[in-house]
């Protein structure tokens, strides 16, 4: 994974996201492995467009196919989970998030907290959120997420 | 040093090479305090890149382990 990569080439193109999931929980400083970055971006049509340009430029393909199939607007443009290889590793780029789906990036963006990394700026989950949305989710690593970010509230006061 | 002394030593938490209490490391899910605390002192970029550092530990780990099969 290269974060200074994926994180400054969806900035430059003005992709409106919050990053989500594990590069979150590691993010606001707790431990958990992960090796993609997820995203959760506003499904708006110059968004997406954004988008396509970004994985474009990082030379995003499906992952899982080995026909290296690229995304197009019509690709991005729903609430689902894209999962991409890049050339900064995975990017998985969500339309939405939570165990129905039902979460999008205009919700989570309203309390999502700014982080800065590798000369750019974005947005992260908030941590309240974050463990919310873990907790409705239930599966063991999200439950393992969850311990280390209640862990860190208590620390953090 | 007296055997009373040294036992004082066993069971008090100032001299921690005799044992952790494991109270003031993890919490009762077994969460690894110390380390968050140290992960709070570091910046954002610096908690990706360490991340970062052990995803490539562990490709490296794995592929190793292929390579020996």
């Amino acid at each position: 994974m290269n974060f200074r990569l994926g994180l400054e080439v969806l900035v430059r193109h003005r992709v409106e996201f919050v990053v989500v999931g594990g590069v979150a929980v590691v993010a606001h400083g707790a431990n958990l492995m992960t090796r993609d970055l997820d995203i959760l971006y506003r499904l708006e049509d110059t968004n997406v467009e954004r988008l396509v340009s970004a994985f474009a430029e990082l030379g995003a393909v499906a992952y899982g196919d080995p026909r290296n199939l690229p995304f197009s607007f019509a690709h991005l443009n729903n609430t689902g989970h894209h999962l991409a290889d890049t050339k900064a590793g995975r990017i998985d780029a969500l339309g939405s998030i939570g165990l129905r789906g039902e979460v999008r990036y205009e919700t989570v963006a309203v309390d999502a907290v700014e982080m800065s990394a590798f000369g750019v700026t974005f947005a992260c989950i908030a941590i309240d959120r974050l463990i919310a949305i873990k907790t409705e989710l239930g599966r063991p690593r999200d439950r393992l997420a969850v311990m280390e970010l209640e862990a860190l509230k208590k620390l953090r006061g | 040093m007296s055997e009373a002394d040294d036992d004082g030593l066993r069971n008090s938490e100032r001299d921690i090479r005799f044992g952790h209490d494991l109270r003031h490391v993890q919490d009762e899910n077994g969460v690894d305090l110390l380390l968050l605390k140290q992960n709070l002192q570091l910046s954002v970029e610096e908690r990706l890149l360490a991340l970062e550092d052990f995803v490539r530990f562990a490709d490296e780990v794995h592929l190793g382990e292929r390579e020996q099969l």
